[in-house]
């Protein structure tokens, strides 16, 4: 008999490229990060995938934000901190001495829990960066092309010259999107991107999120666990453990697909953070 | 929340147990029904047949709204699908047993023949068992031996195949043609029921595994069990 002929390829296993055709943007290697010397995340290895949604959940106080801002060396900024181990972008060593952490950041933008906007007209929250990199040419259409990538320009359209502060939370976080994007970064980071808005305003962003992935990679921390299993392709499950000196630090417990995460996971702490029992 | 959220999950599982129970007596029934040839017995069984209604739209109902309030993930999932299914697959198993009354009522007067009505003895019991080990893999967690259950199976399927070349050679007889051919669909229902009790078993591997699995396919050879 015939097959029956179906649009939908049935071998093929879940939505993601197979392992085999990821490619590794981020290289983790024994990553240890340190805050003067308290441990803060212990020995993370773990590869994270061009073109992918990878979330990081874990309970509070695992090393999630220290971790995603061990990846376009926010953790710079804090006097005390210090990383040991190697952590190679595109297979750069991204804490190399020859390795500019303005134009790191300018490849990986971050968008933080918080919407900050700065107090000026939108118009001008997207062209800053532009404007102090250089990027002058052609302003205007650069601004608009971020603004539609941002799913805001519809809304915003009309009142560019408009405070940025006068926009809803929702709209300033998508706001503060297009400004990451505005500078053509590669990777765009999310700190708990959507915990301050409402559950329209998140909406919107997950699926701004699911179209950004087309272009860029994205790593988002959240709480939200269910907004993890929605919008993620990969998932890092962050736990604490704690050392005999009593120092408690985060570690990676467990980094797989979001399906298997949330249908089977295979450590018993995943298990018992994403079923709620514990953590 | 989290302790309404377990005692909501272990609830679910209570009321798949008593269904299960529930079950197992509409089985034994049809077998004393077609045993017996009893016009009252299969009218009680006809009527018990709400009692497992009950506890499957009960579940059938809670299911959704678990799914809707509580997001169950990882083994959570698992079991409330698992509960899903088998509870799916029992309510099945008791309609064979409502289709066997029936026929036995249809039956009913008829002359008899000793040969079939053992072997669907034979076959009933076996299914019985069957059922009895599906459950308890589930309940226990446990699937060490997914072949017991397909070896199980291999016994009705046999008991049926002997039971239909016995019907066919009754089947000249005038007097016995009618009731043969209502055993024949019996004897079917009663297959069915095993058939069931290996997809219950498929479940309690699912949950323990977290990958579903056939243990054995219809439109492939079971393979052969090395003796």
């Amino acid at each position: 008999m015939e097959a029956i002929k179906t649009k939908i390829d049935l071998t093929r296993q879940g939505r993601l490229p197979a392992e085999g055709d990821r490619e590794a943007v981020f290289e983790a290697r024994g990553v240890s990060v340190f805050y003067g010397d308290q441990r803060a995340i212990d020995n993370v290895n773990i590869d994270i995938y061009r073109r992918l949604i990878t979330a990081i959940i874990g309970p509070s106080g695992c090393g999630k934000s220290t971790f995603i801002r061990t990846l376009n060396r926010m953790t710079d900024l804090v006097p005390s901190a210090r990383l040991t181990g190697e952590l190679r972008y595109r297979g750069i060593d991204l804490y190399g001495p020859r390795v500019d952490a303005v134009e790191v950041r300018r490849r990986i933008g971050m968008v933080f829990q918080k919407p900050n906007p700065f107090p000026k007209s939108i118009y001008d929250n997207v062209a800053y960066g532009l404007r102090i990199l250089g990027m002058k040419k052609d302003l205007g259409e650069r601004v608009e092309k971020a603004l539609r990538a941002a799913a805001l320009w519809d809304e915003v359209k009309d009142r560019l010259k408009d405070s940025a502060l006068g926009l809803s939370g929702g709209q300033q976080q998508r706001l503060c999107i297009a400004r990451a994007i505005a500078v053509e970064p590669e990777v765009i980071l999310l700190d708990e991107p959507a915990s301050a808005l409402d559950p329209i305003a998140t909406s919107a962003i997950e699926d701004l999120m699911h179209e950004l992935k087309r272009d860029y990679t994205l790593v988002i921390v959240t709480h939200n666990m269910q907004q993890a299993a929605r919008v993620a392709d990969m998932t890092a499950f962050f736990g604490l453990d704690v050392s005999p000196d009593g120092n408690r630090q985060g570690v990676l417990v467990e980094y797989d697909e979001t399906e298997k995460i949330f249908t089977n996971p295979s450590d018993k702490r995943t298990e018992g953070y994403v079923t709620g029992r514990f953590g | 929340m989290r302790e309404l959220y377990t005692t909501e999950l272990e609830e679910l599982e209570s009321l798949l147990r008593e269904e299960g129970k529930l079950v197992d007596r509409a089985i034994r029934g049809a077998l004393n029904v077609l045993e017996r040839d009893d016009l009252e017995l299969a009218d009680e069984l006809i009527a018990f047949d709400d009692e497992i209604d009950r506890r499957y739209l009960t579940i059938e109902q809670r299911i959704p709204s678990l799914l809707a309030r509580q997001t169950p993930v990882a083994g959570e999932l698992r079991l409330v699908l698992a509960i899903l299914y088998i509870n799916l697959h029992l309510e099945r198993i008791a309609d064979y047993c409502v289709t066997v009354a029936k026929l036995a009522k249809l039956a009913h007067g008829l002359p008899r023949d000793r040969a079939v009505l053992e072997a669907l003895e034979e076959m009933g019991e076996r299914c019985r068992e069957m059922l009895g080990t599906g459950l308890e893999y589930f309940y226990a967690r446990d699937f060490t031996d997914s072949q017991a259950l397909v070896e199980m199976d291999r016994p009705i399927d046999r008991a049926n195949r002997k039971l239909i070349d016995r019907l066919i050679a009754l089947g000249p007889d005038e007097s016995q043609r009618e009731w043969a051919m209502r055993m024949m669909l019996a004897s079917r229902c009663l297959e069915r029921i095993g058939d069931h009790a290996v997809d219950i078993g498929e479940q309690a591997a699912y949950l323990v595994r977290g990958r579903f699995e056939e243990f054995t396919d219809a439109s492939h050879k079971p393979p052969r069990a090395t003796t």
